[in-house]
């Protein structure tokens, strides 16, 4: 017999929308889906000075896109200097004031929008009157307590920052997606976790990135682990991907090099891509989300514990985990479609 | 047709045994001795020259008679001299050319007032290829002595070789006739010009221009080398042995490598390869120290596929003479062949006997090219080894290359020509689609028909066949066999048809190596194209066979005028005037309103530009109504298609651009468009055409990940797994590239249904779990397993049950 036949269902046929549907559950107002549960994600957007009419737009459509994002994701409260505000003094006394609020189970997302410069010595992030230094950024970063903190500067010049938060490595030792070893993760677990558009600060042309970047917080193309959020990794290796696209199109040498250097950017979400639904605190749909929310979470440790594993024996405890997960998906998914169906047309 | 009645004498094949006899001269040959280039009297023009040549010329004619012991020792006698001028020239004879820089600067500064000096010094520039340098030596001499033939010389060269203004150029020349020329610079422009006559086909003014330079040369007691070289060629090139010939300048000097030089060269420009082979093997032996020689072996043996040899060849020239940029252009090349291509033969499995075909193609490339490009190059060669009734004899060797500019150095040396293809024999290079991932017009399945047609041309006619002919075919091939049917003719060539700038046909290669206008090549290949649609009509019942006939007429020596007479019965006046009337006939109409016609395909442009939907629309209508075959860049069915999209016509849209591609258009976007239209409308029908469409959209743009998305999807629905596995296999490697797909899990996810519908359950666990890697969170790649897992307990429960 045919597995397909065997299987009852025609494989070939586009799955119902629903299972592509991610759920939440109030529980007294907390949305205890986010990835920083219980905890407060501030996301700070600084746009600079566009310089001209172009990169100005460019910059605005930028922010509106990681405004959405923030608007996306439960427990983020968000904060953006723009336009004559946006100057180093503000930008400080706010941070100063951040820091008295900030817990340490909160973390923060900086997005630096603009154009900046390096002399040689010193990074500058263009805003109005007192330019903002790599030393101002690594100051408020790395004195906040909380953590870990995310700096995204897709400006020029940016990968002047690299050495200046990892002053112990050169830029070689980059912890990125195919590198994240214990070792190096627990050398850098309590740095932040730094993105930028250029590998150094002599890249001085404006970038891309930052367009790729922020757009990809709301393509599903960029979710490629399917978990219908957007991580730091994946708008990098989309953003990265697409500047690479646009050279190689453009048969131009690359003038920007995107970096990525820090703990664990795969769990850092930035955004989610899917419809908030709610279920009753201690209903079936809210047990149901608890324990898929738990196996995820041992899927994940499972994935970090990959390199100390026998493959075979990864992927039967992977499988087993997924099973699990899929099951209580496919619970999951017959209450939702009673929620959504009440009728019951579509059972 | 009988080929017999026009036979002619064919290429004795005597000149293969050459090289053996030739090895006795070589022993004679010091290993310091270097190529260099006569001093055509450069040193008597003025009183220093005449002084220091007394010293110099024993040294060059000792070289020139082929004493080069002699010649070696008489240069390092001049090592010693006084005059650092004579020490430049014997440095540079004996191959030190840093010592004969320091030593021209050291004369120059002895003698700031000598043309000869500084004229000398700019053709030890032009040795090394630093033509501005050259150049910039030329005038400075001019400037010292404006009537100084040896720097006028040097500037024309420097000019030539360095791409100057052809201004400069022409009046350069110019002012060299007029000035009074010494006899060996004389007679060596004499025979420049018995060298423009023979690359132009022009043997009867060679043949005279030929025996006027040997009178001069004798009258004058000069050396008869040159000369002899040249009658060597005119034999050659009018298919008579050229050995004896060569050998009466071997009697004058047993060194003479030249010749031989020469005669590959002239062997090259006709595409005869094999025969450039021997010419430069002989050359090599006779003057191993022949660096030029050793490079175009180089580059003649990589056309014939002897790679190794091609390297050997290269890097010898290249310890001779490493200022070539030819010789380090292809030392770059081969180090992409040795370590970027890979090579796979056909068919496979492998049968008895050597491959039909060896594919070279990047490695990166491979995963997403080889079965595309491995079914079209088999089906071509099925196709025209019937047609043109040959049995390869050799596997036939097709490379693809990403960089445009590798695939032009690997043909011609030197990048910058805009070529697609080149084809030397049993062996062709092309672009790969990846060397046009900008464009919407590069059609890389029909570049491949056209190759593989001058394959068997060129080797039906032993290279025999004039140009225009080969193309002709090739182009005919392409519109009636090939994998988009129908002529596609570009605007510039209908203009020069309008303009009636088709050449005869007895002009024809003419219009392809020495075009005269912008885009005359291209209008020569049309020309060629449609000169055999024409003959196919003119000829009716078994035109095919009859232009098979012609072709094989070749071989046997037969001219064009000779072969186009004797299969049409007509004249080459009465042909051109039949061809001309049979465009009439085509394209008469159009042609008339042809400025009509591109006023309405540029009023709709402007439109579309201006958002003006309906205007557009309607130009592109009437546009149409004069003529609606045009599928180039700008077609009206385009900007119909557009206007309509834009006006909301999903129904007309779709007939639009259903026609473009019927008519033979192939634009990526426009196709992809259409087929999701199509998709759609949902009818089985628009879904069969859907598919075909896209299925030839692979032989234009087979690195669009879209393309072999839509199709998997549609060939799972249709139940053919084991193309849609190819497709989505495809997917998965050009998620390798540059820009190609990053999303794998739903990849993955395509494959294990795939594997389902081939009854692999394994499999379709393996590629579910793959997909569940990458992302654990995928719900339908999470449902598949676990519907798969349930299969296999059922199964096991199943096999319990049984067992019992």
């Amino acid at each position: 017999m045919a597995i397909e036949a065997a299987l009852g269902v025609n494989l070939m046929k586009s799955y119902p929308c629903v299972f592509f549907l991610r759920l939440l559950f109030l529980t007294g107002g907390i949305l205890s889906f986010s990835p920083q549960a219980q905890a407060t994600l501030y996301y700070v957007i600084l746009e600079g000075l566009g310089g001209t009419a172009t990169y100005t737009a460019n910059f605005s459509s930028q922010r509106s896109q990681l405004e959405a994002a923030a608007a996306s994701l439960p427990g983020t409260e968000l904060k953006v200097f723009l336009g004559e505000e946006a100057t180093r003094e503000v930008v400080r006394s706010w941070f100063e004031q951040l820091k008295l609020k900030i817990t340490t189970t909160d973390s923060l997302a900086l997005f630096l929008l603009g154009h900046g410069s390096f002399d040689g010595e010193q990074y500058k992030f263009n805003v109005p009157e007192i330019d903002i230094t790599g030393e101002d950024l690594h100051q408020i970063l790395t004195e906040l307590p909380g953590g870990p903190h995310l700096l995204v500067n897709t400006s020029s010049a940016s990968g002047a920052l690299l050495e200046l938060f990892n002053p112990q490595k050169n830029t070689s030792q980059r912890i990125n997606n195919n590198d994240t070893s214990q070792q190096a993760l627990e050398e850098l677990e309590s740095s932040v976790l730094v993105i930028t558009a250029t590998r150094n600060g002599n890249e001085k042309n404006a970038t891309l990135f930052g367009s790729f970047f922020t757009q990809a917080l709301s393509l599903e193309a960029a979710d490629l682990d399917k978990n219908l959020r957007v991580s730091a990794q994946e708008a990098f290796d989309y953003a990265n991907a697409q500047v690479e696209a646009v050279f190689k199109e453009e048969n131009r040498l690359s003038t920007e090099h995107s970096q990525l250097l820090g703990p664990e950017p795969k769990q850092f979400n930035l955004a989610r891509l899917d419809e908030q639904q709610i279920a009753t605190e201690g209903s079936r749909l809210a047990q149901l989300l608890s324990q898929q929310e738990s196996v995820e979470a041992r899927i994940e440790d499972l994935q970090r514990q990959r390199s100390t594993m026998v493959n075979s024996e990864y992927l039967q405890a992977l499988q087993t985990l997924i099973l699990e997960a899929a099951r209580i998906g496919e619970d999951i998914d017959q209450i939702v479609i009673g929620i959504d169906d009440p009728a019951g047309e579509k059972q | 047709m009988n080929p017999s009645g026009i036979l002619h004498r064919k290429l004795p094949r005597r000149v293969m045994l050459s090289t053996i006899a030739l090895a006795f001269f070589s022993s004679q040959l010091p290993a310091s001795a270097a190529t260099r280039e006569p001093l055509y009297g450069a040193y008597s023009y003025d009183p220093l020259g005449r002084k220091l040549s007394t010293y110099l010329l024993p040294c060059e004619d000792s070289y020139r008679q082929g004493k080069h012991l002699q010649s070696e020792q008489c240069f390092r006698s001049l090592l010693e001299s006084s005059h650092p001028l004579l020490q430049a020239e014997a440095f540079w004879a004996l191959d030190d050319l840093q010592s004969a820089n320091n030593a021209m600067r050291a004369a120059q500064q002895e003698h700031p007032d000598s043309a000869l000096v500084r004229s000398r010094w700019g053709d030890l520039f032009m040795q090394t290829y630093q033509y501005q340098q050259a150049f910039n030596l030329y005038n400075e001499a001019l400037t010292l002595d404006a009537t100084y033939p040896p720097a006028y010389y040097g500037r024309v060269r420097s000019l030539q070789a360095g791409g100057g203004e052809p201004e400069l150029l022409q009046s350069s020349l110019l002012t060299l006739n007029q000035l009074k020329l010494n006899p060996e610079l004389s007679l060596h422009l004499r025979l420049e010009e018995v060298r423009i006559a023979l690359e132009g086909d022009m043997y009867d003014e060679a043949t005279i221009a030929l025996a006027n330079a040997r009178d001069f040369a004798e009258q004058e007691s000069l050396s008869l080398l040159e000369v002899i070289s040249l009658e060597a060629v005119l034999a050659f090139m009018r298919f008579e042995d050229p050995q004896p010939i060569i050998y009466k300048a071997l009697a004058l000097n047993p060194t003479w490598a030249e010749g031989w030089v020469e005669l590959g060269h002239f062997a090259e420009i006709t595409r005869r390869y094999r025969q450039e082979y021997t010419f430069l093997k002989n050359a090599v032996t006779l003057n191993p120290n022949h660096w030029q020689a050793w490079l175009d072996l180089g580059q003649t043996a990589l056309r014939l596929n002897l790679v190794e040899e091609a390297n050997e060849a290269i890097k010898r020239s290249y310890a001779g003479d490493a200022f070539n940029p030819r010789t380090i252009n292809l030392l770059r090349l081969l180090d992409t062949f040795n370590n970027t291509m890979v090579v796979s033969a056909y068919p496979q499995p492998p049968q008895a006997g050597s491959p039909e075909l060896e594919l070279r193609l990047d490695k990166e490339e491979k995963a997403v090219l080889e079965s595309y490009v491995a079914d079209l190059a088999l089906e071509s060669i099925k196709v025209y080894k019937q047609r043109y009734r040959l049995q390869p004899k050799a596997p036939i060797v097709v490379e693809l290359f990403p960089k445009h500019e590798d695939f032009v150095v690997r043909s011609v040396g030197m990048p910058g020509v805009g070529i697609l293809g080149v084809t030397f024999g049993y062996l062709f290079a092309m672009d790969s689609p990846s060397a046009h991932v900008k464009e919407d017009y590069y059609h890389w399945g029909t570049t491949l028909w056209h190759e593989m047609a001058h394959v068997f041309t060129l080797e039906v006619s032993e290279h025999l066949v004039p140009r225009w002919f080969s193309e002709g075919i090739s182009v005919w091939e392409e519109w009636n066999s090939g994998p988009v049917r129908g002529r596609k003719i570009p605007l510039s060539v209908y203009k020069a048809m309008a303009e009636d700038k088709f050449l005869s046909v007895s002009e024809l290669d003419n219009g392809f190596m020495r075009p005269s206008y912008q885009d005359q090549v291209i209008v020569s290949y049309m020309q060629a194209g449609l000169i055999f649609d024409f003959i196919g009509d003119y000829l009716g019942e078994n035109a095919e066979e009859k232009i098979v006939t012609m072709l094989y007429a070749f071989k046997e020596g037969a001219t064009s005028n000779q072969v186009l007479s004797h299969a049409t019965g007509m004249t080459i006046p009465e042909f051109d005037a039949a061809f001309k009337s049979w465009i009439t006939s085509e394209y008469g109409d159009f042609l008339e309103q042809l400025p009509k016609w591109q006023g309405e395909v540029e009023e709709g442009l402007q439109a579309l530009k201006e958002e003006r939907w309906a205007a557009a629309a309607a130009s592109a209508m009437k546009a149409l109504s004069i003529h609606d075959k045009y599928t180039e860049p700008n077609s009206p069915w385009l900007i119909l298609a557009r206007a309509q999209e834009k006006l909301g016509q999903t129904k007309l849209q779709c007939d639009s651009l259903l026609r473009y591609w019927q008519e033979g258009g192939y634009a990526t976007q426009p196709l992809l468009q259409l087929t999701r239209l199509l998709l759609d409308g949902n009818s089985p029908e628009a879904v069969t055409t859907a598919i075909q469409v896209m299925q030839e959209l692979r032989l234009a743009d087979p690195f669009n990940a879209d393309l072999h998305q839509i199709l998997g999807d549609l060939y799972l629905e249709q139940n053919q797994p084991l193309l849609a596995e190819s497709e989505f296999s495809v997917l998965l490697a050009l998620s390798k590239q540059t820009g190609g797909p990053r999303d794998l899990a739903p990849i993955h996810l395509n494959l294990a249904k795939v594997a389902i519908a081939l009854n692999d359950l394994t499999k379709s666990m393996d590629q579910v779990m793959t997909a569940l890697t990458i992302a654990p969170s995928y719900r339908p790649a999470q449902k598949l397993l676990l519907e798969l897992s349930r299969l296999q307990t059922e199964n096991s429960s199943n096999r319990g049950t049984s067992n019992d």
